[in-house]
């Protein structure tokens, strides 16, 4: 058990499963937020010993502005680590703080344990072939997490309401305000406009049916969808799938630049099983397939597999299951 | 302006033997460009044909960086000249070691308006060395870009960011870490690849540098995970009664 951590991410939502997460990691747990007074008196309600907030209006600021502060402050406080909720944005505020504190930062972490003292944890390399375990050797350790890699993240005090996270607080945790820190250099954000929105939480999907590039035209995705529903599972795909022919969102590539799954039932439908494909399914309990090659690499590591037609057996499953 | 894009020189991934100790053996895998970092590369070759300069390419790292064609391979496309800093302690280097030489290689060099890196390197993926170079150049410092435009000497970017696209204006000069998808590096054409062996590459090691950086960050292992155990039941046809089989079993599955 470690004694002091800090914990970070963009959103409130994300804070609170951190906050949820680190409270099996370490004895005291601080959230920074930067935002509004409104966020952070929330954020005193997400079980945690402290809050650390940054007064910041991002409406023509960047977000990765808060790097300095959150360094700044921990250079005096020295927490044995700072947790970032895996995003585009956090990944800049880590690089930029490891650069300010003379370290590195351990990304998207597994196993965060210690060894002699110093934390430790694991981060997939080579498209997904090994882990590589890394120890940090400074004072605080900058870690990118999922929460659901943090010990006990199955048993959760957290109830999902559609996308939104509920804390059962215990009390309210001390506000303190951080002075901002003035970052050596900036830019201007003109304006923001929200990406496609695609409701998908494939990291959350407890099955998945994931389709490949043994899907023949765009239209069949119909039966792949119907097979989904009927097996109540998750659309998913390979990322050429998504990438090169488009036919569906990037939402739904499943890999190592994709989403990583560890769900019950994973369905490989028309997917050859390329390395960096597998790295983000093998976590999967049952790996069914489904491939007209029998000599496609899924079959190395299935608990069923068919060598046939997809749009033979597909129609069939469709029918009796 | 004057444009410098970083890349780095990593294993071919499909080479890499996995030992019985699951250990991985890379002394036989043949050497490439990280596939990042070919966006980097052309993003700065776009740069220089739509608004004139010069393009540099660097690259810090072990012995693997004197690799002819690797050096060839980055040369080939669109950088009239090629840096790199090679040296045993950077065989290894971690993430704020790497930034450290780069940093250290680029005021060595001089002036600069634009540094380009990819969205990570292929082979450990941290996506940290552009956040953490910008930060010790301290220029602006920005990542995710998937547009890049110049107008009056300031640069109008595109993030593409998880759940919104977010314009920004900074001022040059700038570290940025493009995204795979800001464009789609084309294949060198033969002529560029002859020329290529004509253009000049500068070695230096970190003496030149003047520079030790130290490691913060330990590697205690590399393995490939122990593989869960599979039932590799594998019905080899698609009659109606393998079909059948196939049906039987996925409902077990789904039913328990």
């Amino acid at each position: 058990m470690l004694k002091n951590i800090w914990i970070f991410a963009e959103c409130l939502e994300h804070l609170a499963e951190l906050a949820h997460g680190g409270r099996n990691l370490a004895e005291n747990v601080t959230a920074v937020i930067a935002g509004s007074e409104a966020n952070a008196v929330k954020t005193s309600c997400f079980g945690v010993d402290k809050v650390l907030w940054i007064e910041f209006d991002s409406d023509n600021k960047m977000l990765e502005d808060v790097s300095d502060t959150i360094a700044g402050h921990m250079k005096e406080a020295v927490p044995e680590a700072l947790l970032l909720y895996p995003s585009k944005r956090t990944r800049l505020i880590a690089g930029r703080m490891a650069a300010i504190l003379g370290c590195s930062a351990i990304v998207d972490a597994r196993n965060i344990s210690q060894i002699d003292g110093k934390i430790s944890a694991e981060h997939l390399v080579y498209s997904g072939l090994a882990y590589r375990t890394e120890r940090a050797l400074k004072n605080t350790a900058l870690i990118i997490v999922n929460p659901r890699e943090l010990p006990g993240s199955h048993e959760s005090n957290t109830t999902r309401v559609g996308s939104k996270v509920e804390v059962t607080a215990s009390s309210e945790a001390v506000i303190e305000k951080l002075p901002f820190i003035v970052p050596k250099s900036s830019a201007r954000v003109i304006k923001r406009k929200p990406r496609e929105k695609v409701e998908i939480n494939l990291s959350e999907a407890k099955r998945v049916v994931c389709v490949g590039r043994g899907l023949d035209a765009v239209e069949d995705i119909a039966i792949i969808e119907q097979l989904a529903h009927v097996a109540n599972a998750e659309i998913a795909c390979t990322r050429p799938l998504s990438e090169a022919n488009g036919w569906l969102p990037c939402e739904c590539w499943i890999g190592v630049s994709g989403t990583m799954l560890k769900p019950d039932i994973y369905f490989g439908i028309g997917v050859s099983g390329s390395m960096q494909h597998m790295a983000g399914a093998n976590r999967a309990r049952i790996i069914i397939a489904i491939n007209n090659n029998r000599n496609a690499l899924i079959f190395r590591q299935v608990d069923y597999g068919i060598v046939g037609d997809m749009y033979k057996v597909v129609p069939a499953l469709l029918e009796k299951l | 302006m004057n444009v410098i894009v970083c890349y780095k020189t990593v294993p071919e991934e499909q080479d890499i033997v996995i030992k019985p100790d699951h250990t991985l053996d890379t002394d036989k895998a043949e050497l490439r460009l990280g596939a990042y970092d070919l966006n980097a590369v052309e993003e700065g070759a776009r740069l220089i044909e739509k608004y004139g300069g010069t393009l540099t390419a660097l690259s810090v790292g072990g012995n693997e960086l004197k690799n002819r064609m690797t050096q060839r391979a980055v040369l080939s496309r669109g950088p009239e000249d090629l840096i790199i800093v090679s040296d045993p302690e950077l065989a290894r280097a971690d993430a704020h070691q790497t930034a450290q030489a780069l940093a250290a290689a680029i005021k060595k060099r001089g002036d600069f308006d634009l540094i380009i890196c990819g969205e990570g390197s292929s082979d450990l993926y941290a996506q940290q060395v552009g956040a953490q170079l910008g930060e010790l150049l301290s220029v602006a410092n920005i990542t995710a870009v998937n547009k890049i435009e110049v107008v009056n000497k300031t640069l109008l970017l595109e993030r593409d960011l998880d759940t919104e696209i977010e314009v920004v204006e900074a001022a040059l000069p700038a570290v940025l870490s493009v995204t795979p998808e800001i464009n789609c590096p084309e294949i060198p054409g033969m002529k560029s690849v002859l020329e290529a062996g004509k253009k000049s590459v500068i070695n230096w090691d970190l003496s030149d540098l003047d520079i030790q950086p130290s490691a913060s960050i330990e590697v205690i292992s590399t393995l490939a995970p122990q593989g869960m155990q599979r039932k590799n039941i594998i019905i080899e046809g698609d009659s109606e009664n393998d079909i059948l089989e196939f049906v039987k079993h996925i409902k077990t599955e789904l039913n328990r």
